[in-house]
């Protein structure tokens, strides 16, 4: 850019000399006698001095006015900044399960999961549509109320999007991978099994660990 | 009379076209070199799960977002880097200002221009970083303990690039305040523009 400015500028300035060698008029005065200096009056001299002043400050001027274009481009590049976002998962208790003498049979309560009015239900909340892992541990000890005797207790977890218990999946452990529904939920139901036939009259009590995490 | 014109006529001109500038030499300008910049490792800068209200998540120059930037080891890099101040939900800036869709981000930076391979150990750690956005010039190799040398010789067309290439690099980092906001994917963009000086 400032070389073809430069070079226009040196263009013109020729063919005004030129043109003034042509017509030896106006305020240039030019001898026609080879080898002999030019001779100037006194005012033309003086704009004579004005335009090699002009001239060389022009291309000075050019050329801070307009330096080198860089020829080499900046490189660009983005990147990403994220973050996954899931609500923490909350566990409600719905119903607590219900151990009573006429689920007895062959010396065994068994509460169905899946069937039973009896079975222990609650509800998890946590991100929509997140997949969770479902861990448990399937045999806890129950103690007696109002002594030391212990009995063992054999859970069984179902699991269902919809508030439906019989059409929940049993857990086990090829299957304890699940999704929260659309509004986040899962329904679970507790229920299982205790072996009395050794067991002394009495109450009993427990408790139920169920952990849930994202996966 | 005619002397004093000419005076007068250089002080105008030189008042008009030059200004103020400063003594430097951008040796950038005066060669066609390459300058290339890449991602060293194409993950996003990513936070992973996070739990809603969980507070601050940090990502530590070790776990950084590595830009590679490789040219002329003898020539500076002006860096500029510009960030968003939030991660937004689903990428949208129009979630800037909803404390329920947007996450405050912090932006930390750094470079390494050490000899051969560059480290984190010797990174430069950059300050002033204001809104998540800076600019910051430095050698793509760092000066060595030596007085500097003569300017470079402008590049002929025997100048083979290869010979004086080095790489240097942007670390990106930094740190997450995590509100209770809705569940979600939030992200945001950092641009980083690199050129010689």
């Amino acid at each position: 850019m400032q070389r073809n400015l430069s070079s226009a500028f040196f263009i013109l300035m020729y063919k005004y000399r030129e043109a003034a060698k042509k017509s030896n008029a106006g305020f240039y005065s030019y001898s026609s006698k080879r080898n002999q200096t030019p001779t100037f009056s006194g005012s033309t001299k003086l704009m004579k001095q004005l335009i090699r002043a002009f001239g060389f400050l022009l291309f000075f001027s050019f050329s801070m006015a307009f330096p080198l274009a860089a020829q080499n481009d900046g490189s660009d590049v983005s990147v990403t900044v994220s973050t996954s976002i899931i609500s923490s998962i909350e566990m409600v208790t719905l119903q607590s399960m219900r151990l009573r003498e006429t689920q007895v049979e062959n010396e065994r309560i068994i509460i169905n999961p899946q069937t039973s009015n009896d079975a222990g239900k609650m509800v998890a909340m946590g991100t929509p549509n997140s997949d969770i892992r479902i861990s448990y541990l399937q045999q806890r000890e129950i103690t007696q109320a109002n002594g030391s005797e212990n009995l063992i207790f054999n859970y069984e977890v179902a699991a269902n999007q919809q508030d439906d218990q019989a059409t929940a999946e049993i857990l086990d452990n090829e299957n304890r991978d699940f999704v929260f529904n659309e509004e986040g939920q899962l329904y679970l139901w507790i229920g299982g099994s205790v072996d009395i036939s050794t067991a002394t009259p009495g109450n009993y009590q427990g408790e139920f660990t169920l952990e849930i995490e994202y996966i | 009379m005619g002397n004093r014109i000419t005076a007068i006529s250089l002080i105008l001109i030189f008042a008009i076209t030059i200004g103020s500038r400063a003594q430097e030499i951008d040796f950038g300008d005066y060669g066609n070199y390459t300058l290339t910049v890449d991602e060293l490792n194409n993950n996003d800068l990513e936070f992973g799960q996070v739990i809603s209200g969980s507070g601050l998540h940090s990502i530590g120059i070790n776990n950084a977002k590595v830009i590679s930037i490789t040219g002329v080891e003898y020539i500076d890099v002006i860096v500029d880097v510009t960030g968003a101040n939030s991660l937004y939900l689903n990428g949208n800036p129009g979630n800037a200002g909803d404390s329920q869709k947007s996450i405050p981000f912090t932006l930390k930076a750094a470079y390494a221009n050490n000899q051969g391979t560059p480290t984190i150990g010797q990174a430069k750690f950059i300050t002033g970083i204001t809104n998540n956005s800076f600019i910051k010039q430095f050698p793509i190799l760092e000066r060595q303990h030596q007085p500097p040398g003569p300017p470079p010789t402008p590049p002929t067309n025997a100048f083979d690039q290869a010979q004086v290439e080095e790489t240097a690099y942007l670390y990106l980092y930094g740190d997450i305040n995590v509100g209770n906001v809705d569940a979600g994917t939030y992200s945001s963009t950092i641009d980083i523009t690199v050129n010689y000086d």
